[in-house]
């Protein structure tokens, strides 16, 4: 492995699955792939724990499940948005961009 | 999701587990295929391609574990996992198992058994309509503070009309009655009520109907029966034509109007009436009107209520009812003060004395499951340490110290939820044995002891706090382990654990020595009562009852009755001696007569002797054995015109005339007019075998007549054979005369013993337990100290130390554990002899024989229990010791 990537902070992989779905529908795997072409490979995420991030969110009634047919004509589960979860991408946007803002204020004055 | 949906989930997951496991495995499948994949079109070897896929995709198990924790049963998926790991780990090690299995059930099932009786005796209530409503009425006086369930006819019905708190008030009274049925006559006990009775208790008939108010106006003017439902079903065979049938009761005919409901056993919560007739009869029942006469308190008054009325403002309502009475009635109401209690048991009194008693057996049960428990406790720490490896591994694996706590408690609350299970059963055994050791009485006393849900509930309750809170701390201890020292096999962290088993022992030997010495003393006590004997001779001799009052007997031809059938009974063959006493010594009650020596001035109210009072007849001592020491016995020529005689007792002839000859002298006996002595008995025991030395006055049946009286008949041979010889001549003079309480002395005097007897039983039985108890605990704490000191016993043989130095090592350790734990129990017990004094007869609380003989005991079973491992320890071989160092 080359240089060192951050580790996401506790909270925000749930934010970032959403904001990826928000595209469109995906697999776990899409999932994955969105995140790291979005975030141009800056960030490290182990697969893995993408799925119980998925399971907890659908369970939380922001993202739906079904199972599909992939481009590589394989059996898929695919994920989408449900208009909460829209709704709660808003919210955690708005909540990030404050704080990242906050934060980096703190960071420049000092 | 809504909350439904993802129960249906859970529980799908539950059900299907292996189909949701596929679907994330299958997913997961997927995603690994196409990063393979796509590392393939970057370059990499399939075989490279794969394994990079899997490394990127992360710890698999431990994302496993918290996938299912979302998707999978969750919380429930766990408990049934912990459940079945837990069983797994119980079949493993059957000797633990067994243990604590056993240690728990014996702990629970006493108390079981005594919750039983709690709940039997004060806490279900009585099968009536909103029990919580209904309270008995104590009257006392102001000033003093004896009160009693107890109201004259007369207040009963001005406190009924007067107050505006009670929705209904209503009297009972309990009576022996004769119950004449397919041509034999029972004495059986039944109730007087005041018409209201059922109504006020909202009973309502099984069958048939209950009284009306009118059926209770006019004395005497309506003979009518509300039979109970054990009563139909075993005197009637339940025949459902009863009600409008007669039934003849004294004698006379009363209608059955109806039957109560199975269940209902009238307003005492030990008490079992046949029947209950209407207040106003009560002249048809027993002699004398207890109707009449405002200082007449023989009525037991009871009251419903009213909505909305709380029991201070009833209290204080029926008081102001109580003091306009005492304004208008000053002779006997002045200073009448009303309480209100639960129902259930007649006297305060003994209400108190009955939750005394329950609350010592409680305390003694529950120190024995405590014992239980600390056994428990000691086996789940020591296999803690045991399974220190195990846990480091699963910790190393990723488990969280709360996942694993929570397994180990699942374990310890199996256990005890297990031995609860096992305690219910022992507890029915217990409660059978119980039921079947109560003595007969002539009352109808009853004690129902059940398994009712309460108990359950009481039982489950306490496996579950026990499990909890015995497993707690050696879950959290085990769950603290250091992954690496626990690996590397380091014995540091095992010193806390061993030092908190040898406290838990030093307990358990501190309270089973107490027990020992409570059940020791009570064993001695019970010795001492019985050498010192009831002062008759029970052996070989029966006794029966007969009620001539019930029949209508006058006192003349009474008199005839008592003389002929005794001289009939005396020839019979095989019989010795046959005599009559008005009521036999040892049964439940005593009357009491105030007395003093002629020639002194009658003492004042606070210093009048009293004496114990009966009627018998000629030969009475002699068949009872009762040795007369001076004077002569009772004669046929004392009868009602002649000058009144006394017999009296040494210990009244000592305390009157002392060191005089008290034959010929005379004293003042209640009203009666001057009595002679005309002989002095040996002293015996009246009232209870425990009680202290009573004055005792004889009278001549033939000058202080008895409406019923028990005939007792010394044998040469087996004594229960002759009752029906007996029986046959009772039924040769009268037909119609009903026999009760017909039994052996020998069987008289168990309920004289009882009481001894049964907590002789109880601190014995459970004593011993508690000293099994202690000794499985001291044996788990020795072997498991010795089995972690293999190296260190194995370096010593090396070293030259010989088998008995090592045996000696290991018991020294035990015995120091159980010396302090004998130091801290005899210091309890010396600390509790107050309270234990009260419950003895004849021995101190500190007696030191009992001290002694429970410490040698104590210390015999301790070094037994220590021999065990210590032996063991012996055999270590130093190769292998040391090799698997």
């Amino acid at each position: 492995m080359g240089k060192q990537k951050p580790e996401l902070p506790q909270g925000t992989l749930d934010m970032l699955v959403l904001k990826a779905l928000s595209l469109g529908q995906m697999h776990g795997y899409g999932v994955g792939q969105r995140i790291g072409q979005l975030a141009e490979d800056m960030l490290k995420v182990e697969e893995g724990t993408l799925y119980p991030a998925l399971y907890r969110i659908e369970q939380r009634g922001w993202i739906k499940s079904e199972w599909g047919v992939s481009e590589n004509n394989r059996r898929a589960r695919y994920y989408k948005l449900t208009r909460a979860g829209r709704k709660q991408l808003g919210v955690e946007e708005a909540k990030w961009s404050h704080l990242s803002m906050a934060v980096g204020k703190v960071l420049r004055t000092v | 999701m809504g909350w439904l949906e993802k129960l249906r989930m859970r529980l799908r997951a539950l059900r299907h587990g292996e189909e949701v496991h596929g679907e994330i495995a299958e997913e997961w499948q997927f995603h690994i295929d196409l990063r393979t994949e796509e590392n393939i079109r970057r370059g990499m070897t399939p075989e490279e391609a794969r394994q990079s896929a899997e490394q990127h995709f992360g710890n698999a198990g431990y994302i496993k574990d918290v996938s299912w924790d979302v998707r999978g049963g969750g919380i429930m998926e766990t408990l049934w996992q912990d459940v079945r790991c837990g069983a797994r780990q119980l079949r493993r090690s059957p000797g633990f198992t067994f243990v604590a299995l056993l240690s728990l059930g014996l702990g629970i099932g006493g108390n079981a058994v005594i919750f039983s009786l709690i709940s039997t005796i004060l806490l279900r209530p009585l099968p009536i309509s909103h029990p919580e409503q209904v309270f008995a009425i104590h009257q006392g006086k102001e000033k003093d503070a004896s009160y009693s369930q107890s109201m004259s006819y007369p207040n009963y019905k001005d406190i009924r009309d007067r107050n505006a708190v009670l929705s209904g008030m209503a009297v009972y009274r309990f009576d022996p009655m004769s119950l004449s049925h397919n041509g034999s006559n029972e004495r059986v006990w039944g109730y007087l009520v005041s018409g209201n009775y059922f109504d006020v208790l909202g009973v309502q008939a099984f069958l048939g109907r209950t009284f009306t108010v009118d059926e209770d106006r006019t004395p005497n003017s309506r003979p009518v029966a509300v039979l109970s439902y054990g009563c139909w079903q075993r005197r009637f065979g339940g025949a459902p034509g009863i009600v409008g049938s007669s039934i003849q009761i004294n004698g006379h005919s009363f209608t059955a109007i109806g039957v109560a409901p199975p269940g209902f056993t009238g307003t005492e919560s030990v008490f079992t009436p046949e029947f209950w007739v209407p207040s106003m009869m009560q002249e048809w029942i027993e002699a004398g009107s207890g109707l009449e006469g405002r200082g007449n308190g023989q009525w037991l008054p009871f009251g419903r209520l009213k909505p909305g009325i709380n029991l201070e403002q009833a209290r204080a309502q029926l008081n102001t009812v109580a003091r306009q009475l005492g304004q208008e009635y000053p002779k006997t109401d002045e200073g009448m003060s009303l309480r209100l209690t639960p129902p259930g048991l007649v006297d305060p009194n003994l209400r108190s004395a009955v939750i005394a008693f329950s609350g010592a057996l409680m305390l003694t049960v529950l120190l024995v499951l405590l014992i239980a428990c600390t056994n428990l406790a000691s086996l789940l720490l020591a296999r803690a340490t045991q399974r220190r490896k195990e846990i480091a591994v699963r910790m190393a694996i990723g488990a969280t110290r709360a996942r694993l706590a929570w397994q180990l408690l699942t374990e310890s609350v199996m256990l005890s939820v297990t031995g609860a299970a096992f305690g219910l059963a022992i507890g029915q055994a217990l409660i059978l044995v119980a039921r079947a050791s109560l003595p007969r009485t002539d009352f109808a006393l009853t004690l129902d002891l059940r398994m009712d849900w309460r108990v359950v509930s009481f039982v489950v309750a306490l496996a579950v706090v026990t499990g909890i809170s015995f497993g707690l701390v050696p879950a959290l201890q085990a769950s603290r382990s250091d992954v690496v020292f626990a690996l590397k096999e380091d014995t540091s962290g095992g010193q806390r654990r061993a030092w908190l088993r040898g406290a838990l022992v030093v307990m358990q030997v501190a309270l089973s020595f107490v027990l020992l010495i409570t059940a020791g003393l009570t064993v001695r006590s019970l010795e001492h009562t019985e050498a010192l004997g009831p002062g008759f001779d029970p052996n070989n001799a029966v006794t029966m009852s007969v009620d001539l009052g019930l029949q209508g007997y006058d006192e003349k031809r009474g008199e005839n009755f008592y003389q002929q059938l005794a001289e009939r009974v005396r020839v019979l063959p095989g019989v010795k001696s046959a005599g009559w006493i008005a009521r036999l010594p040892l049964a439940l009650d005593v009357s009491t007569t105030d007395v003093y020596p002629e020639g002194q001035a009658e003492p004042r109210a606070e210093e009048m002797p009293s004496a114990i009072y009966e009627s018998v007849s000629p030969a009475y001592f002699a068949t009872m054995g009762i040795p007369i020491v001076a004077g002569r016995d009772f004669a046929g020529s004392d009868i009602a015109r002649s000058p009144g005689v006394v017999i009296v007792n040494e210990t009244l002839a000592q305390r009157f005339w002392p060191s005089q000859n008290a034959i010929g002298k005379r004293l003042h006996s209640g009203n009666t007019d001057v009595l002679e002595v005309v002989g002095v008995v040996r002293n015996g025991k009246y009232q209870s075998l425990g009680e202290i030395p009573a004055l005792m006055v004889y009278y001549p049946l033939t000058q202080v007549y008895a409406t019923s009286a028990a005939l007792v008949i010394r044998t040469s041979v087996d004594p229960g054979a002759e009752i029906s010889s007996v029986r046959s001549e009772v039924q040769k003079l009268d037909p119609q005369l009903p026999i009760y309480d017909a039994k052996t002395l020998k069987e008289h005097m168990r309920l004289a013993l009882f009481p001894l007897h049964a907590g002789a039983m109880v601190a014995g039985s459970f004593a011993l337990l508690a000293m099994v108890l202690a000794a499985i605990g001291i044996y788990g704490v020795m072997a498991y100290s010795v089995g972690q000191r293999t190296h260190e016993i194995g370096i010593r043989m090396a070293l030259g130390a010989r088998a008995s130095d090592v045996w000696k090592m290991v018991l020294k350790q035990g015995v120091i554990i159980t010396a302090i734990g004998m130091v801290f129990g005899l210091v309890c017990a010396i600390g509790l002899s107050g309270v234990v004094a009260s419950m003895l007869y004849g021995v101190s609380a500190t007696d030191p024989l009992t001290f002694l003989f429970i410490t040698l005991l104590l210390s015999a079973v301790a070094l037994a229990a220590c021999n065990i491992p210590a032996r063991r320890a012996t055999k270590v071989d130093p190769v292998i010791a040391i090799r698997s160092l």
